[in-house]
């Protein structure tokens, strides 16, 4: 039934990737500047600009960049990086990892966080309980996170000094097996390499999941609600049914498969905009590149991080999909 | 205690002492952070161009001369001497010998014959300064430290624009070649030098994070030597956020800030106890260029009314908290400075009577509206506008302010249409000499580029400027470069405002900090010390 599922969503997926890169592509080679003239420098003459444009191929026709471009993607590559010299696959590898192990590490804070805060609201509906968890959720959302990661610093970095300022890590990064330093270091048994990169992962992580967390509490208390008033849960409670298992086995269950989009929906918004959380705290990640690379009109890393993102977002929402099939029995029998 | 157990305890006792004792010899490494907002983007010298790179490159890389002092000449470094022939077309350069590469090979002329040839070849970085006066091929090996450059036409800033060529290590590169372009080539080594170097200098680059950090340790077979308190290794971090910077260097986490963050985070660290803010005058020119085909600056009167109309001394005293006013286009401390150009100060008076002189009648100027850019994100020049705007209020002018993206201004500097009245630009020296200065503004030739963007025009100017770069005779070729500088500001070319000066901030244990006044080249971490 998987391969059935697989065979008939990968078209699809092929059919949006290509929509994602024909759109970023045109859009990447109308921003204002000359990136040749940015890779350059200033004092560059006319001359040697005209000469980069040719060897980047940007006096060829629109069409037949792109041709160039498809071609070279299919060959994992996406052309050089006016900023790095170098092709921008390469920079993304590098990149990709750091902000991936981020939003991993702020996701599992938001989904372990978020899930028994939403439970515990519902349940305790309009008790002090929900009202502090209210008021949480709507800072979380509320307050702006350079702020917040800002207040971090000063308080628990700065003034008690407990935690790095900024950075990755300290001391040397683990061996390189993955480029996600807390697994290489587990990998590579190097408690120290995973001490510091814990140490330095908790403020940007914790600032970056209060967002999702407060989203996905919100949701599960209003699916939580939702259920609470449902005939089968006021028969269950009217038969004996253990509260536990009737919370946990059959509401949550339940109430879970709405918030599993979101979910879904918050990481690959989350790949993307990391942005300011890696820019409060020096993290070397992709957001952070495919933002200066906007910026600095890197037209290729803009078309590289955007594919990636788009990647990133079909593939999430593909295992959402299957998911779905997972928590819900009506879903998986329609298949 | 039985003696087998004390025995033990005797000989846990030596091992311990032994080990402090042996730790207690070992002299401490000496590291610095650096910290800067710039990421870290590239390393071969063929192809750096900004403070980041360059500073990278001073400290891998070695030049044929150096600048060494503020304002003078450059002096003899990898060439110990070197002889220009009679017709200014042939510079022959004596190598000093024993200098190492960092893999442990000797410098040779044969390296620097290739990476001459390599830096042409590429055509990116500083090549564009020996665009038309060196072909590759041109530069010819005569014996192991002998080599000669044969320059297609006399240029008189040669010895000066040797600063930003580094030599690179052509064994280390033929070795590490790919597939490229460039025939027997290859790539040049670009893909190797983008994660490693080939240069001679103080400093290797252990490892690389490319836009995350660089981590250099000290060169011990570099040929200059090392003394006591010198740094051993240095942490180059990118800090984006500039607050997170301050914070850094309160805290003792840095040690040297970058000159980037604002006079007013300057302020704040040099209150700051364990903190130094040196201050050093510069060779930048700050200046709002005057599209002079955009009326009504197509008016030398005109201009010379805005240049009477504006408040130098309260943008150097309350914005840039520092530095002097511009004398012209060339700054102060470059040798071949002009001191006798037409200085600008405020004067309303002497304003309107130049509006009066204009060929635009009052109720026509009145009428215009003056474009205003600057580059976004730049809250001095955003500062600046705003001092203009007021000051150009009392002369009848009202003034639009806006900010753009770096690549929207360099696109708009590439016609004169496109260009706004005023754009607001720093210009820092990239070698001693005011040719760095007086091409790019003053020459046709140099049009397109976002330091022309005054798209200033005139025949005589042209010529003088020509003339000064083909001119080889040092004192004849300042005058007629004092010459330009004199009729662009007669005829005020440009709004120059001022020569900012250049901060960092340093915790003070690190001495030793020099300014030379060429981009880059104070980043150089072999003339730091560290005390205590």
């Amino acid at each position: 039934m998987f391969g059935r599922y697989l065979v008939k969503r990968l078209p699809y997926m092929m059919l949006v990737l290509f929509g994602i890169s024909l759109l970023i592509f045109f859009l990447a080679r109308v921003m204002p500047g000359d990136p040749a003239r940015l890779a350059l420098g200033p004092e560059a003459t006319q001359e040697q600009v005209q000469a980069l444009r040719h060897r980047l191929g940007l006096d060829q026709p629109l069409y037949t960049q792109y041709y160039v471009f498809v071609k070279g993607l299919l060959k994992g590559e996406l052309g050089m990086s006016l900023v790095t010299k170098r092709d921008v696959s390469k920079d993304l590898i590098q990149r990709l990892p750091a902000t991936l192990e981020l939003v991993a590490v702020a996701m599992t804070i938001a989904i372990l966080g978020g899930i028994p805060l939403g439970m515990l609201s519902a349940l305790h509906k309009d008790r002090t309980i929900d009202q502090l968890s209210r008021v949480f959720a709507f800072a979380g959302v509320s307050f702006p996170r350079f702020w917040i990661g800002i207040m971090f610093q000063i308080g628990i970095a700065y003034t008690l000094g407990l935690l790095p300022i900024t950075g990755r890590i300290s001391g040397d990064p683990p061996a390189h097996m993955t480029g996600l330093y807390l697994l290489d270091s587990v990998l590579t048994r190097n408690l120290a390499a995973f001490m510091d990169s814990f140490k330095h992962m908790v403020l940007p992580a914790v600032t970056l999941s209060l967002s999702p967390l407060a989203q996905i509490t919100r949701l599960i208390r209003a699916s939580m609600i939702e259920e609470l008033r449902k005939d089968y849960t006021i028969v269950s409670r009217t038969i004996g049914m253990p509260e536990n298992l009737n919370i946990y086995k059959y509401m949550l269950k339940n109430a879970f498969t709405a918030t599993l989009t979101v979910i879904g929906l918050l990481v690959g918004w989350l790949i993307g905009n990391a942005f300011i959380v890696e820019q409060v705290f020096s993290w070397p990640g992709m957001a952070r590149y495919g933002v200066n690379s906007v910026l600095r009109n890197d037209f290729n890393a803009v078309v590289g991080v955007t594919l990636v993102i788009g990647v990133g977002y079909v593939f999430i929402n593909f295992i959402v999909d299957l998911l779905y099939g997972y928590l819900d029995p009506r879903i998986r029998l329609k298949k | 205690m039985n003696k087998l157990a004390k025995l033990a305890l005797v000989g846990l006792a030596v091992v311990l002492m032994g080990g402090l004792a042996v730790g207690a010899g070992q002299p401490e490494e000496l590291v610095l952070t650096y910290v800067t907002q710039q990421e870290t983007m590239c390393f071969d010298p063929a192809k750096s161009v900004d403070e980041t790179e360059l500073g990278n490159i001073f400290n891998t890389y070695d030049m044929l001369v150096y600048p060494l002092e503020t304002g003078k000449a450059p002096v003899p470094w990898l060439a110990e001497s070197w002889d220009a022939s009679e017709d200014g077309l042939t510079y022959t350069f004596h190598l000093r010998k024993g200098v190492l590469f960092h893999d442990g090979t000797e410098l040779t002329a044969e390296d620097v014959a290739f990476s001459m040839d390599r830096m042409l070849g590429i055509n990116m970085g500083f090549s564009w300064l020996w665009k038309g006066i060196l072909d590759p091929g041109d530069v010819k090996v005569i014996d192991k430290y002998t080599v000669a450059f044969h320059l297609n036409k006399t240029f008189g800033p040669f010895i000066a624009t040797l600063v930003e060529f580094g030599i690179v290590n052509k064994d280390l590169i033929m070795a590490n070649m790919k597939a490229g372009e460039f025939g027997e080539f290859g790539d040049y080594g670009q893909e190797y030098l983008e994660m490693h170097d080939a240069g001679s200098g103080p400093y290797i680059p252990e490892s690389i994070e490319l836009g995350n950090r660089v981590i250099f340790g000290k060169f011990d077979g570099y040929w200059r030597g090392w003394e006591k308190g010198q740094i051993d290794k240095v942490r180059w971090l990118v800090i984006p956020e500039s607050a997170t910077m301050v914070v850094m260097m309160k805290k003792g986490e840095a040690d040297m800030s970058e000159q980037w963050l604002s006079p007013e985070a300057f302020e704040d660290l040099a209150a700051t106890p364990g903190v130094v803010v040196e201050e050093n005058p510069q060779m930048q020119l700050f200046f709002l260029q005057m599209n002079n085909k955009k009326p009504p600056f197509d008016d030398v009167n005109v201009r010379r009314a805005i240049s009477y109309a504006f408040d130098y001394e309260t943008a150097i005293e309350a914005i840039f908290k520092g530095g002097v006013q511009a004398e012209g286009a060339v700054p102060v401390l470059m040798p071949g400075h002009n001191p006798k150009v037409p200085v600008y100060y405020q004067d309303f008076d002497l304003a309107k009577l130049y509006l009066e002189q204009s060929r635009y009648s009052m109720e026509e100027l009145k009428g215009m509206t003056l474009s205003f850019v600057y580059v976004f994100g730049l809250e001095i020049e955003r500062k600046v506008g705003l001092l203009l705007a007021d000051n150009l209020r009392q002369i009848g002018f009202d003034v639009e302010i806006r900010s753009e993206p770096w690549g929207t201004i360099t696109d708009m500097a590439t016609k004169p249409e496109a260009t706004p009245h005023f754009t607001a630009i720093y210009h820092t020296a990239k070698y001693p000499s005011p040719d760095s200065h007086t091409y790019l503004i003053f020459n046709p030739k140099a049009w397109g580029n976002y330091i022309s963007m005054s798209w200033y025009e005139n025949p005589v100017v042209t010529y003088l400027a020509d003339k000064a770069r083909t001119t080889v005779d040092t004192q004849e070729r300042y005058r007629l470069y004092g010459e330009v500088q004199r009729i662009g500001a007669e005829e005020a070319a440009a709004l120059f405002v001022a020569n900012p000066v250049l901060r960092r901030a340093f915790r003070d244990h690190v001495k030793g900090y020099r300014y030379p006044g060429i981009l880059g080249y104070d980043l150089v971490f072999y003339n730091l010390r560290i005390e205590n």
